[in-house]
């Protein structure tokens, strides 16, 4: 039993870190309605990790990291850009248009790079399993400063995402931007560096899941944070878990655990006779 | 004349695929749930995984291709799931769920992918490459298939026909208390049934990524120029059947699998008609 | 609108462009034959057998993941006017359903003169049993991946031969001759020239393939060990005979069974699928008791996640081409093992 805590202590470690920041991330994500851009832009890092191979740089330098990033970035940011007051096109038709492309590009420029199907959404896979010490390290550097910059900023970016779904926005548009900016740009950072260590599947759920399932029942802020990551943490302790006893998959374990969690809840809600 | 009868049919099942994807395209922007033809085709592929299992443990003799084989049996199976989920979507699109529908057909897309994985890896055999069904194989699609194909369309196009005005409200009103339609739940769930038969099919012949993008991108360029439904509808047919046309030129000149290129110049569309309203405007304001 | 007429003026302009620019049709060559195969490992063999008699191309580039190879337009195109199409008849190329039916040509069809299954004949590992299904194995009719064991090559290059004398059978002697000097090349090439010439090579395979082939050359010849004239491959992969080892996948099944390496573990059994937790500490818990420090991993899988369990474990992974032209430096058969057994021979130090 010692044998085994000990062997799951990096990956609990990461996934007690990731589970924190992406149910973070999750609550606002499921205010604003925008619930694939994790998707969207886990495929267009993919896509930016494409165009360094294809710039000529080799797969473990890391000017192919910085590519990915800064690819990442630039399309986030122009995402940013495209709030307004009243959307012709809704932001998560956006998404949808940027994944899908996004898609369509890495699939043409596939040919041209050995290992190409590794840079498809569908198989972006990866397993928490194998996370070492020193990488749970290198996420808590990296997540530090972004927790400083949300915990600085919280009031501005809960009141743009409670806004999103009426046609005023809290402060002027210029201004509004800017902070999309800094909330976006900080987003792709978390998801570029959580889906090479837990999968694309495993950090979206952990995205989505949790907070959906504590939205169900309150909105307020303070109890959809701790109660998210809390849900986020148990669940993903329980999918290693049955991972283990079941001997099945790792990161669908956690998946299959979490999702059928909420539409229990779900269901739980809608036969509730009276609200209280 | 090798390329026109390469060409033909793909053409032909483009044309069709474009037709019906724009007219649900319409219906799903106004719903805001844009992915849920990726959540219908996974759950549906779900489906057919499971049957597969199923009829494995019945049969003797060894088969070793699955994928692609049209199998009534892992049809049914399919339909079945996507009946479900039809029925669960439309259930919980309820005042006492907070929390938007997409995100639950997020959350059902993950479970489904993963399940399938969890199934396949306890299984034998079954490629798990699920990845071959993302850009289809429009190319090598046959006149069997598009038969089927417009079959399906034509049939759920007429019902959709026969109650538009029904289905228009639901959307247009779908975020309103009042949609002004009896029995609202058993024509929401009408809805995700006769599209979820339409996605399974289409998804088969051009692929998920191919369908994504005939679902989204022509109903949102023609969001731009219009707001009526019919002016919508025809918009992104004209569109649509444009860039497949080019689209499948290229992919023959430049050697490359069609459906991405006809997604680039779908988005190249996009692009251009962003622009062009952009300009549009100071030239409105210039010309007072 | 004036978008409407946009629209149409582009749509017959383009029409126009693409009448004036029709694609010919491709004229086959002159008399030579025109043979497609589904990777370059057996473009390579076939090569050796037809030479100038034939026009030898192939589907799966060197790198690419052989169980998934995108469809494009071109090959369709090939196999159309192909006169063989060589594959390896067991379900690897799932991918080429569909490519053979929409280039519908008869004479390739399963079944017809023009439709070669190298993998007849071949000793094939790790079938399974029916009506077992505990492995989950991915591959029913056993493992797939014939090409990295070198003697096979010699059975593919029989099926080749074989496929090339019946579409054009006034060239047997030609096609039989091409073959017994590449099966010649191939003895020499694992036995080294000295015992392929005493004992010849057909009895030498026959004892490798059962693994008596080590106890057979312990014996005593003239006043010295036979496994001293032991030469080509099989001497080079000496220091790593015996050795044990993980692999990534099982593509390495018939290399490791010729040069005696044991693999002793599978991360990713199946592809695509990510191991459970107990799987995960299982391999953990092998490499560090038995010490293994090489695992093979095909260079067609992304590096992060056995970079990952190197940081884990201090094993080492060592990254191969699974095919001809896999990396440049390789651009046949015979390369292809030379770099495989120098690689290891440098990591497993």
């Amino acid at each position: 039993m010692l044998e085994n805590l000990i062997f799951l202590s990096a990956p609990i470690a990461a996934c007690i870190l990731l589970a924190g920041v992406l149910s973070y991330f999750g609550n606002h994500i499921l205010s604003r309605g925008i619930i694939f851009i994790d998707i969207a832009v886990a495929q267009i890092a993919a896509l930016g990790t494409m165009i360094g191979l294809l710039l000529g740089f080799t797969q473990e330098s890391h000017w192919v990291e910085f590519s990915s990033y800064a690819f990442t970035l630039i399309v986030i940011s122009a995402f940013a850009l495209t709030k307004f007051q009243k959307q012709k096109i809704s932001q998560e038709a956006i998404i949808g248009i940027i994944y899908c492309l996004g898609l369509g590009i890495a699939l043409l420029l596939a040919e041209k790079i050995p290992g190409s199907s590794n840079y498809i959404t569908k198989t972006i896979t990866g397993n928490i399993l194998w996370v070492t010490w020193s990488q749970v390290f290198h996420i808590l550097l990296l997540f530090a400063p972004i927790a400083i910059i949300h915990i600085i900023f919280r009031k501005q970016f809960t009141k743009i995402s409670d806004a999103s779904k009426q046609s005023k926005l809290p402060y002027s548009l210029g201004r509004v931007r800017i902070y999309e900016l800094v909330f976006y740009i900080t987003f792709g950072i978390v998801i570029v560096k959580s889906v090479p260590i837990a999968g694309i599947f495993l950090v979206f759920i952990l995205l989505v899941a949790p907070t959906a399932a504590i939205t169900l029942f309150t909105n307020n802020w303070k109890k959809r944070f701790i109660w998210s990551w809390i849900i986020g943490f148990l669940g993903s302790l329980l999918g290693v878990y049955s991972s283990y006893t079941l001997n099945v998959s790792n990161g669908p374990a956690i998946v299959c655990i979490l999702g059928i969690f909420v539409f229990v809840l779900a269901f739980v809600k809608l036969f509730k006779k009276a609200t209280n | 004349m090798e390329i026109l009868e390469f060409m033909l049919i793909p053409f032909i099942a483009c044309l069709l695929l474009i037709g019906a994807n724009v007219y649900f395209g319409i219906h799903v922007i106004k719903r805001e749930i844009i992915f849920i033809d990726i959540a219908l085709a996974q759950i549906a592929a779900l489906g057919s995984v499971i049957a597969t299992i199923i009829f494995e443990q019945f049969s003797i003799a060894q088969h070793h291709e699955y994928h692609g084989e049209d199998n009534y049996f892992t049809f049914s199976f399919s339909l079945l799931f996507c009946t479900i989920a039809a029925i669960v979507f439309s259930l919980l699109k309820n005042k006492k769920i907070k929390i938007p529908l997409e995100a639950l057909i997020g959350i059902a897309y993950a479970v489904a992918t993963a399940a399938a994985v969890i199934f396949l890896d306890k299984s034998a055999g079954g490629d798990v490459h699920i990845h071959d069904m993302l850009t289809g194989s429009l190319l090598w699609v046959t006149w069997h298939q598009v038969v089927k194909l417009a079959v399906i369309i034509g049939i759920v196009g007429l019902f959709h026909f026969i109650f538009r005005k029904k289905f228009f409200k639901l959307s247009d009103n779908y975020y309103k208390d009042k949609t002004g339609v009896k029995n609202k739940r058993f024509w929401d769930f009408m809805f995700y049934f006769s599209f979820g038969i339409v996605i399974v099919q289409a998804v088969h012949v051009g692929g998920i990524l191919t369908v994504f993008a005939f679902l989204i991108i022509p109903a949102s360029i023609s969001s731009l120029y219009a707001t009526k439904w019919y002016a919508r509808i025809f918009i992104g047919l004209g569109i649509g059947a444009l860039v497949t046309f080019l689209g499948l030129y290229f992919s023959w000149e430049l050697d490359v699998p069609c459906s991405p290129v006809i997604i680039l110049f779908l988005g190249v569309v996009l692009l251009l008609s962003l622009i062009i309203k952009r300009l549009k405007k100071p030239l409105k304001t210039f010309r007072k | 609108m004036k978008n409407r007429n946009l629209q149409q003026l582009f749509t017959a302009t383009i029409f126009i462009l693409f009448s004036m620019n029709m694609v010919p049709l491709s004229a086959s060559g002159n008399g030579t034959l025109k043979v497609v195969c589904s990777f370059s490992d057996y473009a390579s063999i076939a090569r050796e057998i037809a030479k100038d008699k034939a026009e030898v191309e192939f589907i799966a580039s060197g790198e690419q993941d052989p169980h998934f190879v995108p469809p494009k337009p071109s090959f369709a195109m090939q196999l159309k006017d192909a006169d063989l199409w060589i594959t390896t008849g067991l379900d690897l190329e799932g991918w080429s359903t569909t490519l053979l039916d929409k280039a519908r040509n008869k004479n390739i069809m399963d079944g017809a003169i023009g439709f070669v299954s190298v993998s007849d004949g071949v000793n094939i590992l790790d079938k399974v049993e029916k009506g077992d299904r505990t492995e989950g194995d991915v591959h029913l009719m056993g493992n797939p991946h014939i090409n990295t064991g070198p003697m096979n090559w010699k059975v593919i290059a029989h099926n080749i031969a074989i496929g090339l004398m019946k579409v054009d059978p006034d060239n047997t002697a030609y096609y039989e001759k091409n073959r017994d000097e590449f099966c010649h090349k191939v003895d020499v090439a694992l036995f080294g020239e000295e015992l392929t010439q005493m004992i010849g090579g057909d009895a030498l395979t026959k004892m490798l393939e059962n693994h008596t082939l080590f106890t057979f050359l312990n014996k005593e010849y003239q006043g010295e060990k036979l496994i001293g004239k032991l030469g080509g491959w099989l001497k080079k992969a000496m220091p790593f005979r015996d050795k044990k080892i993980v692999a990534y996948h099982k593509n390495w099944a018939y290399f490791c069974d010729t040069f005696g390496l044991d693999i002793i573990g599978f991360i990713e059994p199946k592809p695509g699928i990510p191991p459970s937790a107990k799987h995960v500490q299982f391999m953990i818990n092998l490499i560090e008791e038995q010490n293994i420090n090489l695992m093979l991993v095909a260079s067609y899988f992304e590096k992060k996640s056995p970079e990952m369990i190197e940081a884990k474990t201090g094993i080492h992974a060592l990254f191969l081409p699974l095919f001809v032209n896999g990396v440049a430096e390789v651009s046949n058969n015979f390369e292809l093992v030379d770099y495989w057994i120098d690689h290891i021979n440098q990591t497993i130090k």
